[in-house]
């Protein structure tokens, strides 16, 4: 089965068997439990650098426990350093990524890196399981610090809203938000491959540069009511994509 | 009003953000009623993390890492935000605002709380300074001692050198004693080189004369050339000194002392104090 590599050229592996080890699952207990006596957030950074191994290869997406995201958010509250360190090492590959993908500046994405942790740091207890996975709010935050990056760099009077990161009320009290399996991700991933280019272009538009409907229209010189028919299609197909392996 | 397919053709834009403003609060509102829209939205939403996901991936910089921990972990944490009672809300059932102003009593209250409160500040944050001037003191203090007993235990060093030295010129069996008699500026000084070859000399001197400001007495092996055997210790107040040289290559022939620019010469330049001739 094809797909990419982590720098973007096609391989015959399929991501789920790519995994990285969690260094949550590698850490030792024994150092964890010392590490929790450092109250000092800067210092136990420190430590927690000297006695963790890194674990960025190719920085391949890999499935993490939900449960285990949860229980760092937790942790995360309750202002554990640590915490977010081990989200670093869980996620930080996947929101440096898509920071390249929109900005495609080194010095920029890293930027946003910084800005998105510094926020997950503040703004742990905002963190709502209902309205999005751990990685789907960092994802959400990453693409709107980017995107006003964009928007910063290119210095254009901005007629637009920002991007508006949805607010959605869970389905139903107590519902978490649907989880995606790296192979859920790799399916859509050969799916948006598939697409043509007049179906796949203005979801790239919309995602990655934050355009408007009204601007991708522009854009494209097409009707906007011909974009708004080509985005629904285009999004229902990686709907599908997503579910397709699952019984809906 | 708009119906219900219209609105639910705004999903995509509304999980993608790229909605104008209207039509976000539309149906976000309309969110609000519609089960099937929330569906929607929840699986489209899903999509929009993939499409997140899907970059290409690629792996930061090793650096980034301690950066942005240490970034972010020095930023400053919000608090939890905590339920209170808004202004403007309906007032307590008690409230005595409408009746009656808060008595002068209550504010009383207030201020010796507040000034207390501050005075504990206070005294806290003079205890700390207080503390930490003492650390600072301690640790001065400990520095200094410490650089004291590094320059006692140099200094005796230095004395057991001497002595064990002294001990094996005067133990020497090829030992030469050599008067120095006072020369013309000082007729009445007086001076002993014990000498042995072997081990070098040791020199001691008496009723020197005193030393102008920035000069000091300095000993010479007399040679084919003279050598500098040394400065003499001990202060000239005393008019006495000492010196102890390790051996030289060449023969002596006489020994003599003369005053030198502080630090001494490589050769003498100043007046001859005492001199004496190995016999």
């Amino acid at each position: 089965m094809p797909s990419t590599d982590c720098r973007g050229n096609r391989m015959f592996e399929p991501l789920a068997t790519a995994t990285l080890v969690s260094p949550a699952r590698v850490f030792p207990t024994r150092a964890v439990l010392q590490l929790q006596s450092i109250r000092e957030p800067a210092l136990a950074v420190e430590v927690y650098e000297r006695t963790t191994n890194q674990a960025s290869e190719c920085g391949q997406l890999s499935d993490t426990d939900p449960a285990a995201n949860r229980a760092l958010m937790a942790q995360l509250v309750a202002g554990d350093p640590l915490a977010l360190a081990e989200l670093y090492d869980l996620h930080g590959s996947m929101v440096y990524s898509l920071a390249m993908r929109i900005l495609g500046q080194t010095n920029d994405a890293e930027e946003v890196v910084q800005e998105v942790f510094t926020q997950v740091w503040r703004q742990a207890e905002r963190y709502d399981p209902s309205r999005a996975t751990v990685e789907g709010w960092l994802l959400m935050m990453t693409r709107a610090r980017a995107l006003d990056a964009v928007r910063a760099r290119s210095a254009r009077p901005d007629t637009r809203t920002r991007v508006a990161l949805p607010d959605l009320p869970s389905a139903q009290p107590g519902q978490d938000a649907l989880v995606l399996t790296s192979e859920a991700v790799s399916q859509l991933r050969l799916a948006l491959g598939a697409l043509d280019e007049p179906l796949r272009v203005p979801i790239e538009l919309a995602y990655y540069e934050g355009l408007s409907q009204r601007e991708i229209a522009e854009r494209l010189a097409q009707p906007l009511g011909t974009v708004k028919t080509r985005m629904r299609t285009a999004l229902t197909r990686l709907r599908t994509s997503l579910w397709a392996e699952d019984s809906r | 009003m708009t119906s219900h397919r219209d609105l639910a053709a705004l999903a995509e834009g509304y999980v993608l953000g790229t909605l104008e403003e209207s039509e976000a609060q539309a149906f976000a509102a309309h969110l609000a009623e519609c089960e099937d829209c929330r569906r929607d939205a929840r699986e489209l939403s899903a999509v929009a993390e993939g499409l997140g996901k899907a970059a290409p991936q690629v792996a930061p910089p090793a650096a980034l890492r301690a950066r942005v921990l240490q970034a972010a972990t020095a930023a400053v944490r919000q608090q939890a935000t905590v339920d209170r009672p808004r202004f403007g809300g309906a007032p307590p059932a008690a409230a005595p605002a409408v009746t009656t102003p808060p008595s002068t009593s209550r504010w009383g209250w207030l201020a010796l709380a507040a000034s207390l409160v501050a005075i504990v500040l206070a005294w806290t944050t003079w205890q700390s300074r207080q503390d930490a001037a003492l650390a600072r003191a301690d640790r001065e203090n400990a520095e200094r001692r410490v650089a004291s007993l590094e320059a006692q235990v140099q200094s005796l060093q230095g004395t057991v050198k001497t002595a064990t030295h002294t001990r094996a010129v005067l133990a020497a069996s090829d030992l030469t004693r050599v008067d120095l008699a006072g020369q013309a500026p000082s007729p009445g000084a007086s001076g002993r080189v014990f000498w042995s070859p072997q081990h070098g000399l040791v020199f001691a001197a008496t009723n020197l004369p005193p030393l102008p400001a920035g000069r000091v007495y300095q000993l010479w092996i007399v040679a084919e050339a003279p050598i500098s055997a040394g400065i003499l210790s001990d202060g000239p107040a005393s008019g006495a000194g000492t010196v102890n040289s390790p051996p030289v290559s060449a023969t002596p022939k006489a020994f003599a002392v003369t005053i030198e620019p502080e630090g001494g010469r490589p050769a003498p330049t100043g007046p001859m104090l005492l001199l004496g001739a190995l016999n």
